[in-house]
């Protein structure tokens, strides 16, 4: 299982108009040098999501790091379980006989 | 000449966008269903597990809540449908240019005269690429005319390809119920079974001109469609289709039943209706109201207005005339709309009218067009009517901006 992690990431806007990122922040603080990268264009995350893909070299391993233009926000697949579904809710059918109208 | 035309389903779209972004719904029965606080509490997507259970799409909440104890509910993200919606158009737009949206979630495309023109590789293609770079799955129809495209999308579901051809209509089209035709609603259908018609095959048999004495000029069509000699291009990406009519409607947060409350929502409406005629730069000469009291019966009425016109001042007590008019003390209203049809351009406008009252008028219409602006710039709510805060929880809706156009009709709007 994964779970998505929001990382932040510094990236550099090159003069033909390409991102490339350099290195990415952990949630834990940690910090990590992107030494080589690839752009593979929109993928499904395995964690949650879809977005812009960027295949990444991080001390050795090949990992993606994703971009949403929906919600500005980067992240990878980090390990662990995702958060757990919520819990069903009870729900009470509201009649408009219950209604009161507000006093003018 | 034989075309190849595509039709694109995603599959439990507003679901498998939520699904997407939080895995974990995959789990469990989930369905996006709107805010019953604001009394639009039904289902509108559900995913396989919901499905299982018995929840269909349209229904209260409390009936699939009685059916699925264990239902979790999702507030829909349009912004996020929508953003998706369009990513998967553009993807379409990689092999044609014809991309004819039906709705959100659904789409023509046709690959006639186009570098691939293989209408199940491509199909493959698009299925397979929606999966790898969004993570959803789409079921498509291919077929040589836009109706068996749509009715083979919905063959097979989820996630897969249905190929009709000149040689399988017969055995794949025919024995399909007609209510799945597209245009054959419930009370069609209830018509046809009358004549004994139930399946896809059984109306095609049939001659044109008896549909024709039955149905008028959709007969003809019926029978087009039944028979696969629909000839209907699918459009091209972004063509504008001229506005016939403009219309808003709203289910109220509780049931209108006093008159002040009937006009600030009648007012409410006709002022996102007369700003948007505004924006078109077309007035009306019909104004239309949509009416349904509690017990879920409507109705609709129309009447002209004695002038074109594109004014708030004017449409709204039109239309207010016609709702107490065929309202009935006792009567609660649960949701009601304004529609302004019969639209000219206003460039007409200003021929057509050489009334005495012309320069009151003018003044109405800068005083409106400045109300715009100001809406524009501060918001829907910045300023507003008098009768709209007898009761703010039914005026307190900002309708202009949160209009979405629904899908349009197949013979266009």
């Amino acid at each position: 299982m994964s779970r998505p992690v929001f990382v932040s990431v510094r990236l550099e806007m090159t003069s033909s108009g390409t991102r490339r990122p350099l290195e990415v922040t952990w949630e834990d603080g940690r910090v990590f040098e992107i030494t080589s990268s690839s752009y593979l264009g929109r993928r499904a995350a395995r964690s949650a999501g879809s977005g812009e893909c960027w295949l990444c070299r991080i001390e050795g391993q090949e990992v993606p790091l994703y971009f949403s233009s929906l919600t500005g926000r980067w992240w990878m697949d980090g390990k662990g379980d995702p958060e757990p579904p919520p819990r069903p809710q009870g729900y009470r059918r509201v009649k408009d006989r219950d209604y009161k109208p507000p006093e003018r | 000449m034989h075309r190849t035309i595509l039709h694109v389903d995603q599959n439990a779209f507003y679901a498998s966008v939520e699904m997407l972004a939080r895995p974990a719904l995959r789990t469990v029965p989930c369905a996006v269903a709107g805010d019953p606080v604001n009394r639009h509490g039904i289902v509108l997507a559900k995913n396989q597990l919901a499905k299982k259970a018995g929840v269909q799409t349209g229904e209260a909440i409390w009936e699939a809540k009685q059916k699925c104890p264990g239902l979790i509910l999702v507030p829909p993200d349009y912004p996020r449908y929508i953003h998706y919606s369009r990513l998967a158009r553009e993807l379409y737009r990689q092999y044609t240019d014809r991309v004819e949206p039906f709705g959100i979630d659904e789409c023509w495309l046709d690959l006639t005269g186009c570098p691939k023109d293989d209408g199940f590789a491509v199909a493959e293609e698009i299925r397979e690429r929606m999966k790898t770079e969004f993570g959803l799955t789409v079921s498509i129809g291919v077929s040589w005319n836009k109706i068996y495209a749509k009715l083979g999308s919905d063959l097979k579901k989820p996630d897969a390809t249905t190929l009709i051809t000149p040689a399988n209509y017969r055995e794949l089209v025919f024995p399909q119920p007609a209510k799945s035709l597209l245009y054959v609603g419930s009370s069609t259908n209830r018509k046809l079974r009358r004549m004994g018609v139930r399946t896809i095959g059984q109306l095609a048999g049939l001659e044109p001109s008896f549909l024709r004495s039955i149905f008028g000029v959709v007969g003809l069509s019926l029978h087009a469609f039944a028979a696969g000699l629909d000839q209907t291009p699918v459009a091209r990406y972004g063509r504008e289709v001229p506005i016939k009519s403009v219309g808003n409607s709203i289910t109220a947060r509780h049931d209108l039943y006093t008159e002040s409350d009937i006009k600030a929502v009648t007012y409410m409406l006709t002022e996102s209706v007369a700003s948007r005629l505004r924006d078109a730069g077309m007035a009306a000469r019909t104004v239309q109201i949509y009416m349904r009291d509690y017990q879920l019966y409507n109705f609709e009425r129309q009447a002209p207005l004695p002038q074109p016109t594109q004014l708030c001042s004017e449409i709204a007590p039109a239309a207010l005339r016609l709702i107490m008019d065929n309202f009935r003390p006792g009567q609660w209203i649960r949701s009601l709309g304004v529609r302004a049809s019969r639209l000219i351009p206003e460039s007409r406008l200003n021929q057509e009218t050489y009334l005495p009252d012309e320069k009151q008028r003018e003044a109405v219409w800068r005083l409106e067009d400045t109300i715009d602006t100001l809406r524009s710039r501060y918001g829907g709510l910045a300023v507003r009517r008098g009768i709209s805060m007898v009761d703010r929880s039914l005026t307190e809706h900002d309708i202009k901006s949160e209009n979405v156009i629904h899908p349009v009709g197949f013979f266009g709007p």
